[in-house]
């Protein structure tokens, strides 16, 4: 198979006014065409971080380093215009809460015009109307809505907007963060069909962003988990479950009474997030970790291949 | 709700606002100490004819029945005569009130030129120099008094430079033919006359741009504070997402959703915007309201300052109705 | 030891812009008091005696020239100040005296009586402040008192919207419920709870307002409506300056109005600082 896209070394620092927070150090994957990859870790971890970094979303007091590769150019150093042309066109997002990232002010067939008219001026307003109905009865949404404003829906038929959104120009790489966080449990089954349906019908490649391991389980082919800005395993989602490598993997999945866990599940780990401020030197989960040892304490793990996975953490090395 | 429905509701609401201002104006002219007969006729004044006069005034009767004598009367637009130029007062407040009305129109159109295309180009840069720069200038222009700002105007322009006339709205003689609104600059226009458009335009510079820069220190404080906020959310990101420039960003996003709560603080400035109008009348000699109100007080004409204050009431109400049907318009939330 | 705490404060104060902000309208406002109490030792000449030829340029003597009945101009800027502060003074105590209690009490029975009140105290912060200011003022006459009387009734709704909205808030919080629940008596509440829960905001207002006031009285006496002369006030001076303007007598506007804008600068920057700290939420509230 083909890579759509692929990260290399990614590491994300953000400047603040007491301190420097390293979100993400490198982290490397990548993701095949009509491949899903899942993100998952706790809140807090770079996730989010990790996937507004590919769209080149991050706030300005945020300095990415590494690269992003997207069809052989690398999207951290790409110019304002060059990236401009890739959102929404080539790799799109769908945010975690959809009550805030329509406008209040525009109406739902709007945000597809303007979708439409930032990649191709030409295209006319029957054309347009037609894209739009297209994406949003693909996402359940009745084209009648088109002339409806973001306040007339719920939040689940927003988020269902906000995928038609995503999808409407049939962009190769779709980011999803946490797309179905900030919704209650029907609507979110309902949200997750759309995007299982999505992965059937068109020809993309999902990057799920997440803490629901359940929804992993559902949708991903390959699994990246995140510890504290670090990607501790990486692995298909067949093995990751049934024989998880790194301790933090493992703690995760044991906490999993039957394979539908919330957010709130995910704390039953004692212990907390170190301070991504100042981070202590060797592992970054060596606190929580039950089967840590003192190499831990000194040296960082570097990521290491296991029967073809990857995992960081010193049990392998 | 339909548009028109919430402008009809809208109006009603209005009512007790203005009928609460008329009656503290009507406090504060009639039973206020300071006896307006006496005041006009001076204190050695015969006790008959300052009883005549109570009694032609109305003044003799109880203060109630003044009070709904004086609603009654205005709400039929009776504002009573002058005991100055014994002219009708409405009258006299309809011929003045156009000029006004020019000044304070093309004030406006400055403070808010420079208010929004300032304030978003400094939240769109913030904590750039730019930034900077709109943070001092609306912190230092706000402490303009008017008057002052004006003379300064009169001084460099009018005295130093010689480029532009001091004071009044006209030159001699240089008054538009035919008047159909009572505004110099679009009669002037609509007449064909074009060296009295000149005239008119040259004499509005100086008191609008004072009247204007003032104001729109405010302005650009509002604008850049709302589009800040409306630039960290969530929608505008979303926005970039799906590819659109920034330019767009800024003001199809940003400022549209920041333009009602920036209206709504426009039309409270409103009011801001009339008392600074009364100063930059005074400084410019600018034969408006305010001008009238202001000479009118120090020839103790009562009927007159009565009704001129009475029409900055009903112009303030006016606006504000005006500010809440246009948000209605740019928020379809409003209307629901 | 103190100094250095002091500095320490400083430091922190200058390490963002409303702190900048803050320490220069401190020293603004400095050296205005120090202006106004020690005015008759600043001042060259008396104020409202003649103190040299008429229409004097600024010069040697008089450094910023004399007005046309001879008054040394930077005396009377000086002078100014004392007229300054005092009706502002007077002005804002009045209204917040009425406003903050009225606001208190009203905030805490709601109800009806609240809307009502309420609705006056709109409609009159609506209403183009200084108008109301002339219409009163012109009703009083001029002097000291009338002046400050009619500023004062301008910005009593102020006072009354920002505590009113905050007892709106506090009444129904946690420990204002408790003690009511234990018996606490309305008076002992008010005082002991909600009071110096809106301190820090009505403070901001204050400051704020003391800058909007004089810049009213300055517009009042600009436009004859302020105090009696020969007495030294800003607005007044600017007034009879404008009439010299054309023959080019700068001077006599120059000065008293720059003392307007440093004085309304010094206010506003103060409580602009002010607010950032005591309440970082009320930002733009004015």
């Amino acid at each position: 198979m083909d890579t759509n896209i692929e990260i290399k070394n990614l590491s994300i620092e953000y400047r603040m006014r007491n301190g420097t927070v390293h979100a993400v150090r490198d982290a490397d994957f990548s993701v095949d065409k009509k491949e899903t990859l899942s993100i998952v870790g706790e809140s807090g971890c770079g996730k989010s971080t990790t996937g507004h970094a590919i769209l080149k979303l991050l706030p300005s007091n945020a300095r990415a380093t590494g690269s992003i590769i997207y069809n052989g150019k690398n999207i951290l150093t790409m110019s304002n215009n060059e990236i401009r042309q890739i959102r929404g066109k080539h790799i799109s997002i769908v945010f975690q809460d959809p009550m805030t990232s329509l406008d209040p002010i525009m109406r739902v067939k709007d945000h597809f015009f303007e979708l439409i008219k930032a990649h191709d001026s030409k295209v006319n307003e029957q054309e347009m109307i037609e894209i739009a109905s297209c994406a949003l009865e693909a996402s359940g949404v009745s084209a009648k809505r088109l002339n409806n404003y973001p306040f007339e829906f719920s939040g689940g038929m927003r988020q269902r907007v906000m995928i038609a959104l995503a999808i409407a120009l049939q962009p190769s790489v779709i980011v999803a963060d946490e797309p179905t966080t900030s919704l209650d449990v029907v609507v979110q089954e309902q949200i997750m069909e759309v995007l299982k349906n999505l992965k059937r019908t068109k020809d993309m490649s999902i990057i799920l962003i997440t803490h629901d391991l359940g929804i992993v389980a559902e949708v991903a082919d390959k699994v990246a988990v995140m510890y504290a800005g670090e990607i501790v395993e990486y692995a298909d989602i067949y093995n990751l479950y049934k024989n998880p490598l790194h301790p933090y993997t493992q703690l995760l999945l044991k906490s999993v009474p039957n394979i539908k866990i919330g957010d709130m599940e995910l704390h039953n780990i004692p212990g907390s997030l170190p301070d991504l401020k100042n981070i202590p030197q060797g592992c970054r989960f060596r606190d929580r970790c039950p089967m840590v040892k003192d190499i831990c304490k000194k040296e960082t793990p570097p990521i290491i291949d296991k029967d073809g996975r990857k995992v960081r953490c010193w049990l392998y090395g | 709700m339909k548009l028109k429905t919430y402008i009809l509701t809208r109006i009603l609401l209005s009512i007790p606002m203005i009928l609460i201002i008329l009656t503290i104006v009507f406090f504060v002219l009639r039973v206020l100490p300071g006896n307006p007969v006496l005041a006009m006729l001076g204190p050695k004044a015969p006790p008959e004819i300052i009883h005549a006069m109570e009694h032609q005034m109305g003044l003799d009767k109880p203060i109630i029945v003044q009070y709904f004598i004086y609603l009654s009367h205005i709400a039929v637009g009776n504002f009573g005569t002058s005991t100055y130029t014994s002219l009708p007062v409405l009258q006299e407040l309809v011929q003045k009130f156009p000029a006004t009305f020019e000044l304070t129109f093309y004030s406006m159109i400055i403070a808010v030129s420079i208010g929004i295309f300032f304030g978003s180009y400094a939240a769109y840069n913030f904590g750039k120099p730019a930034d900077i720069l709109a943070r001092v200038y609306s912190i230092f222009v706000y402490s303009f008094p008017v008057f002052w700002f004006g003379i300064m105007l009169q001084l460099i322009f009018g005295v130093w430079l010689h480029w532009l006339p001091v004071s009044g709205r006209s030159s001699p003689f240089m008054i538009p033919n035919h008047i159909y609104t009572g505004i110099y600059s679009i009669d002037a226009l609509l007449n064909g006359q074009f060296d009295i458009f000149v005239d008119a335009v040259r004499h509005l510079i100086l008191p609008s741009v004072t009247l204007g820069v003032v104001i729109s220190s405010i302005f650009v404080r509002m604008v850049r504070s709302n589009v800040l906020l409306a630039l960290s959310s969530q929608y505008v990101i979303a926005a970039r997402a799906r590819g659109e420039s920034e330019r767009k960003i800024l003001f199809k996003h940003a400022l549209k959703n920041a333009m009602p709560p920036i209206l709504t603080i426009m039309g409270l400035q409103f009011a801001l915007l009339l008392a600074g109008a009364i100063l930059t009348e005074t400084t410019f000699s600018w034969p408006g309201i305010g001008n009238y109100l202001i000479t009118r007080i120090s020839y103790r004409d009562f009927p007159a300052i009565q009704g001129a204050i009475v029409f900055f009431a009903f112009f303030v109400a006016f606006i504000s109705i005006l500010v809440d049907i246009i948000n209605a318009w740019i928020d379809p939330r409003i209307r629901y | 030891m103190i100094s250095s705490k002091i500095v320490k404060n400083i430091k922190q104060l200058m390490g963002d812009s409303s702190g900048v902000l803050f320490i220069i309208g401190l020293f603004l406002l400095i050296a205005f008091i120090i202006m106004a109490i020690f005015a008759p030792y600043l001042a060259p000449y008396s104020p409202i005696k003649p103190s040299g030829a008429s229409l004097l340029p600024p010069q040697s003597g008089h450094i910023m020239g004399t007005d046309n009945l001879g008054y040394d101009v930077f005396s009377r800027v000086i002078f100014g100040s004392r007229m300054a502060f005092s009706i502002a003074a007077i002005a804002t105590s009045i209204a917040a005296a009425i406003g903050i209690p009225l606001g208190l009490i009203v905030g805490y029975i709601g109800g009806r009586l609240d809307s009502f009140v309420t609705m006056v105290m709109d409609s009159v912060y609506t209403f183009p402040g200084l108008i109301l200011a002339i219409a009163i003022a012109a009703m009083l006459g001029q002097g000291m008192i009338n002046i400050s009387l009619s500023i004062a009734v301008v910005y009593i709704p102020t006072y009354y919207r920002v505590i009113r909205s905050q007892v709106a808030t506090i009444k129904s919080e946690l420990y204002v419920e408790g003690a009511r629940a234990i018996g606490a008596k309305p008076p002992v509440i008010l005082s002991k709870y909600v009071l110096p829960n809106v301190l820090p905001s009505t403070i901001v207002v204050l400051s704020m307002n003391i800058a909007d006031a004089i810049m009213t009285e300055a517009g009042l006496s600009f436009l004859g409506l302020g105090i009696a002369p020969p007495t030294p006030d800003w607005g007044y001076d600017l007034s009879k300056g404008q009439q010299f303007i054309l023959q080019n007598d700068w001077w006599l506007v120059v000065f008293p109005g720059l003392a307007i804008i440093l004085i309304v600068l010094g206010f506003s920057m103060f409580s602009e600082g002010l607010n950032e700290y005591l309440n970082p939420n009320i930002g733009e509230k004015r």
